[in-house]
């Protein structure tokens, strides 16, 4: 009986200790999978920001989408990541300015009222997943700006410009959006920019 | 044979559908194969050849556009035709081939500050063959803004090793697969000739055995557990005329005179008992006849041990009963020729010993009628003595008829006047039918050719039918009185066609019944009163008749008569 109790004290004991390894090791994966989807995430976004100025350069509007001060106002519109949208920010005001017109970066978060108290040339989404995407989209398309977002599926919710990533970088237009928003990009760009929806080109 | 053919038959188109089989299944594999390279594989390898090729692309492509967007620099077409070349000098290791064969820039002049179209430089070969080419986008490192497009027109030599390669081991696969399909399909052929073999032989015995069991002169039904009949050999149905379509699914027992036979408390019996062996059973024939079998029966059990029919083996032993009913005939037979031989040689020895007071007699009535002859006396006395002299020869010819009929029987067949033995035969009769005031009628045609007979056992024949007719005729006279007359005819004479010999005894007597008919050649069997018949006479008769290779046909009516005949044939003449 005792033997029996004993082997029964053992399984028990091997069986929490298998679901303690599984759990660690599921944890783990978790966190290595978090991180790697943060490492991903940062890769997009420096990524975005080589091709952003690519963008504003191809709109054949932008000069007259300077503010009253003669600068061209962008946004970055992160929700609760200012840090990142602090380094977009910086990054972005290395390139100083675009086609000529100084650059003026802002930076705002998606719910802020302040969003919509200015006249940007451009909207920089600084972080995935913005829970009021839909209202910053909507918003670019009324002033008729360009809204990019480097972060992978961002386009298919209404993003005018992104990028697609394959063996090479390429900026990624959505070609609905851009006809709602008037938005007139140089047909140069547009050749060699990836399109949403996907068309055939002959 | 035919069985065998179209076994073999059979077999061949098996072994056809099998390679068939075969060449389809190594069709489809090949097709597979062919499709998976021709819509995935390479495909799939050209796609990945366009990703690493945009890559690399990519990677040099940030020369040309730090060149591009150099706009201060001095000699700036120059750096850009060299950085270009420099490209262009790259090479595929393995085959020595440049990487990039051509580069063509498209640039800009919006963004690049340069007079339009002066920097479209298209360097490397004119007509670059076996390339993909991939657009690459040119950015500027400073303001990142789209310079143009640089048209990189890449070697599909490292793809085409790579699809060489891969194509090499799809072809060795696919001839592998053939290998093993070849070999598989040998190994089967191989079995299914072997099978094919054992086959035939088993189809061969299987023959054999069928032809065996088919030619056995035994019975052989298979019964269901019921007593029903599932399979019947042709030689049963033959024995009891009937075709195997009749007798198939009907109970055994309706064959049967013994008809509970495999029904109720006789199967319950036959269940416990596993078995019935040799009894003797009656059939009944489709004509109505019987055939008698020596009867075994067995249950038939399946793997389960369970009850699943019975199989009977009878053997038809109607000839050896009839053998057997013919050797009683026949001892009987002699039995009695004993007694008539004995009683013969008792009438030889009192024929002789009455010869001598006969002769005395005689003598002596000689004597008187010469006495009286010479005294010329014709009282009653010499009249008388003439009776007695012919009564005395009368006494001394039935004497003498008796001592022939006595002789010891030779058996002894020879060519003979069958007129002779019926006189003989006749001359005991004669007398009595004429005191009995019966009618002896003798048509006998004397000019007839000799038959192969035995003269003693045409007598006894004769004196038979003789015998029996004087009993009908005389019956009948008791029974019926004044108006009959009862008359016997003897006929004998050559039937024209045949040429045979036809003797006949006809008589207009009581007759028989049917049924008395049917059995009156049977031994033992008799119509007369107890006492005044043996029931052996027509018996013997027919034994005679058939021993000496003559035919006997009888004929009769129930109150009107009956009528003997008996076919002989004649001695060829030569």
């Amino acid at each position: 009986m005792h033997l029996i109790k004993g082997k029964i004290a053992i399984g028990k004991t091997s069986t929490w200790l298998c679901i303690c390894s599984m759990l660690l090791i599921c944890l783990v994966k978790a966190s290595v999978a978090g991180q790697d989807q943060d490492t991903h995430s940062a890769r997009l976004l420096h990524a975005g920001l080589d091709l952003f100025p690519s963008f504003l350069a191809a709109d054949q509007q932008i000069a007259d989408k300077q503010d009253n001060d003669g600068n061209l106002v962008i946004y970055i519109v992160h929700h609760n990541d200012s840090r990142t949208a602090q380094i977009v920010a910086t990054r972005l005001l290395d390139i100083k300015k675009i086609k000529g017109v100084p650059m003026k970066v802002v930076i705002v978060r998606d719910d802020d009222d302040d969003l919509y108290s200015l006249q940007p040339a451009g909207i920089f989404i600084a972080q995935p997943h913005l829970p009021h995407l839909a209202a910053v989209v909507k918003y670019g398309k009324q002033k008729s700006i360009i809204t990019f977002s480097p972060f992978a599926g961002d386009v298919t919710l209404g993003v005018a410009g992104s990028i697609a990533v394959t063996a090479r970088i390429l900026p990624q237009v959505n070609t609905t959006t851009l006809a709602d928003s008037k938005l007139d990009l140089k047909p140069f760009f547009l050749r060699i920019a990836s399109r949403y929806p996907e068309v055939e080109l002959n | 044979m035919n069985s065998l053919r179209s076994f073999f038959n059979r077999s061949d188109s098996y072994h056809g559908r099998i390679t068939l089989i075969f060449i389809l299944l190594a069709a489809i594999l090949e097709g597979a194969l062919v499709s998976y390279w021709l819509f995935a594989l390479e495909p799939r390898l050209r796609a990945e050849a366009s990703a690493y090729s945009q890559a690399l692309s990519t990677a040099q492509a940030q020369i040309l556009a730090f060149e591009i967007a150099d706009e201060h620099g001095r000699q700036r077409e120059e750096k850009l035709n060299l950085a270009m070349d420099k490209i262009l000098l790259f090479r595929v290791p393995q085959s020595d081939k440049p990487f990039t064969k051509k580069i063509r820039l498209e640039l800009d002049y919006d963004v690049v500050d340069a007079p339009d179209r002066s920097l479209d430089f298209s360097l490397g070969d004119d007509d670059p063959s076996y390339c993909i080419t991939v657009p690459i986008a040119l950015f500027s490192p400073t303001s990142r803004e789209l310079l143009g497009i640089a048209h990189f027109s890449n070697n599909l030599d490292v793809i085409e090793n790579l699809e060489s390669e891969v194509r090499t081991k799809l072809t060795l696969a696919s001839a592998l697969i053939i290998l093993l399909l070849i070999v598989v399909w040998l190994t089967i052929s191989s079995l299914n000739a072997r099978l094919s073999n054992y086959a035939s032989d088993l189809a061969r015995a299987r023959e054999i055995t069928n032809k065996t069991i088919a030619s056995l002169q035994d019975a052989r039904i298979i019964l269901t557990p019921t007593g029903n009949i599932a399979e019947i050999n042709p030689y049963s149905a033959h024995i009891l005329g009937y075709n195997e379509k009749e007798i198939l699914g009907r109970h055994l027992s309706e064959f049967l005179k013994e008809s509970k036979l495999f029904r109720g408390k006789h199967l319950e019996t036959f269940i416990a008992e596993k078995s019935l062996a040799n009894t003797e059973l009656h059939f009944v024939n489709k004509d109505g006849s019987l055939t008698d079998m020596m009867f075994s029966a067995a249950m038939v059990l399946d793997p389960e041990g369970n009850f699943n029919g019975i199989i009977c083996i009878g053997k038809d032993i109607t000839a050896l009963n009839e053998a057997k009913r013919e050797i009683e005939d026949k001892q009987t037979q002699m039995i009695h020729a004993g007694r008539l031989s004995a009683l013969g040689e008792m009438a030889t020895g009192i024929a002789h010993e009455l010869n001598q007071p006969l002769y005395i007699i005689r003598l002596a009535a000689d004597s008187l009628r010469d006495y009286f002859t010479r005294n010329a006396n014709e009282a009653i006395e010499a009249t008388d003595v003439n009776k007695i002299i012919g009564q005395v020869e009368r006494a001394t010819t039935i004497i003498t008829n008796m001592r022939s009929f006595g002789r010891a029987d030779t058996g002894k067949m020879e060519p003979l006047n069958i007129t002779n033995p019926l006189h003989l035969a006749l001359s005991f009769f004669r007398e009595q039918f004429k005191k009995s005031n019966l009618v002896l009628r003798e048509e006998i045609d004397t000019n007839l050719p000799l038959i192969k007979a035995n003269a003693q056992k045409f007598e006894q024949i004769v004196i038979n039918f003789l015998s029996n007719a004087r009993y009908a005729v005389s019956t009948r006279q008791e029974s019926e009185g004044g108006g009959y007359i009862p008359t016997v005819v003897i006929r004998l004479y050559q039937d024209e066609s045949d040429r045979r010999l036809i003797f006949e005894v006809e008589d207009n007597g009581i007759g028989m019944n049917a049924q008395e008919l049917d059995r009156c050649l049977e031994p033992f069997f008799t119509s007369k009163e107890v006492g005044r018949g043996t029931g052996l006479g027509l018996s013997i008769v027919h034994g005679l008749v058939k021993e000496m290779g003559m035919e006997l046909v009888v004929g009769s009516s129930l109150g009107k008569g009956s009528i003997f005949r008996i076919f002989m044939a004649p001695v060829a003449e030569g």
